[in-house]
């Protein structure tokens, strides 16, 4: 009998595919989560729009708020920890969590280094802004890329902005003679066997969904068209003014993303969305997506 | 042949390589509404996660449509995983998944553990007509309890029950479609409607 191998990594995040992950810090939120039929919960002390909000270093959460969401929940439970940071990685895997993100949104704990997630048994999952960066993250062993896009704005613009530079990445690489490979991933700094299985196969060797900014089921429905497999909600939830309703509307929104009819239909009388943040407003230094390489 | 993949949610992608893999000059539909089930001879129920496929299955209404299609057309079925449960009964209910109970099968979901616990090893597949070892990848995998005397036991982890045929339907608690070793599983499926 083998765990934790590469294959039952990458074949979970293949069966969170057209889902919803979303971002809770109690039980009660984990449950109205499950309720609404998310695929994960991800479990924080705080959700990003309040780590923005209150400044400090963010850390991985304390496991005793992390085992009771556990408790809670049948479905899945990710929790994050910082980049870098993989004794708190070993702190997560020995609490039993199901999937690990290597988070921007935490403040970094090495700036140099990511984890090496092959020492793991646990999948992880982390972000990236290009297709030069999902392939070193992939190359570390991680079993799922999402986009960075910008956590805690309630803005989709830089999940859209990551996403299409991925794909249309992915297209240019399709395309290239073979030949010309090797000098691609020197200008990506991408490991060549990945930009040739990109190459060969037209997708990244790993589920690739959508996260940072989405408030609504129109955004979660943009990013599926984009070509995200599935879609994390960090703040964009409990920070609705009905959480419950808006779950589920997302929830709808990414099953039924391709049929404008049910997304008129789910998207009506939601109440009022996170209130969000004009990312062109922030400075450099309070971006969390540059954060990480 | 018109193949259904319910995709409401899960590793539908997947389902799809490995049946096109097998058989060529197929027409897979991706079924998320009553009408996607007309003209298909095969149905796939794919795995994911079975809370948000139920709770999917009620808000828009699929029940009897995908009802109908196994137990009254009685097309070949194939379960896996979060499929399984979807059709089975629960040991312990609990309001989070509201399974069809079509299939004579008790069972646990995560009955294995949690993803550290997901696990590789030897199948031994014994159809009435066939045998054979295939790989059988469970994630988060659910454990049966009791098969009753409808269903026949037909994949074994040692000496446990992994999976079952009735009728028209193959249930599996782990996913072929993961591996490239489980053409018997596929074989047996479209024999089912010869």
């Amino acid at each position: 009998m083998l765990t934790g191998t590469h294959r039952a990594k990458v074949g979970f995040a293949e069966m969170l595919k057209g889902g919803v992950i979303m971002d809770v810090t109690t039980p009660e939120q984990a449950k109205i989560a499950e309720d609404a039929g998310a695929v994960a919960v991800m479990a924080l002390e705080r959700v990003p729009a309040d780590i923005r909000k209150e400044g400090g270093v963010a850390r991985m959460a304390d496991p005793e708020i992390i085992l009771r969401i556990m408790d809670a929940v049948t479905i899945p439970v990710m929790a994050k920890v910082r980049i870098g940071h993989f004794a708190e990685a070993q702190i997560l895997e020995e609490l039993g969590v199901d999937f690990i993100d290597e988070s921007e949104v935490l403040t970094p704990a090495d700036e140099e280094f990511h984890i090496n997630k092959f020492d793991f048994k646990v999948p992880f999952v982390c972000g990236a802004r290009d297709l030069g960066e999902a392939l070193r993250r992939i190359g570390e062993g991680a079993a799922l890329i999402r986009t960075k896009g910008e956590a805690g704005t309630g803005n989709v613009v830089e999940a859209v902005r990551h996403m299409r530079k991925i794909q249309s990445q992915i297209k240019k690489i399709v395309m290239l003679r073979e030949d010309e490979l090797m000098t691609e991933a020197k200008k990506l700094g991408a490991p060549f066997e990945l930009v040739k299985y990109v190459h060969e196969n037209g997708k990244l060797p790993v589920p690739n969904f959508a996260a940072g900014g989405i408030a609504t089921p129109a955004d979660a429905a943009l990013m599926m068209q984009l070509g995200a497999e599935s879609v994390f909600v960090g703040s964009g939830i409990f920070k609705s003014s009905d959480p419950d309703r808006m779950a589920k509307a997302i929830v709808d929104a990414v099953a039924y993303y391709d049929n404008p009819k049910v997304l008129a239909r789910i998207s009506r009388g939601l109440g009022e969305a996170m209130k969000g943040v004009d990312v062109t407003k922030l400075k450099e230094d309070e971006l969390l997506q540059t954060r990480g390489w | 042949m018109r193949i259904g993949i319910v995709a409401l949610q899960g590793d539908v992608d997947l389902h799809e390589k490995a049946i096109k893999r097998f058989k060529k000059d197929i027409e897979v539909v991706r079924v998320k509404d009553a009408k996607d089930l007309e003209g298909t001879k095969l149905l796939i129920f794919p795995g994911g996660e079975s809370p948000t496929m139920s709770k999917l299955i009620k808000r828009f209404n699929l029940k009897d449509a995908l009802l109908k299609k196994i137990t009254e057309d009685k097309v070949p079925t194939l379960a896996t995983c979060a499929g399984i449960v979807l059709l089975s009964k629960l040991e312990k209910k609990d309001g989070r998944v509201e399974p069809f109970e079509i299939l004579d099968v008790t069972l646990v979901r995560n009955g294995f553990g949690r993803q550290k616990e997901s696990f590789e090893d030897e199948i031994n597949v014994k159809f009435d007509d066939k045998e054979g070892v295939v790989t059988g990848v469970f994630i988060r995998a659910p454990r049966i309890k009791e098969v009753g005397e409808r269903a026949t036991p037909v994949a074994f982890l040692k000496d446990e029950i992994v999976g079952v045929i009735q009728d028209n339907i193959i249930a599996l608690t782990f996913h072929p479609e993961l591996a490239d070793d489980t053409d018997i599983i596929y074989e047996k499926l479209f024999s089912l409607s010869d």
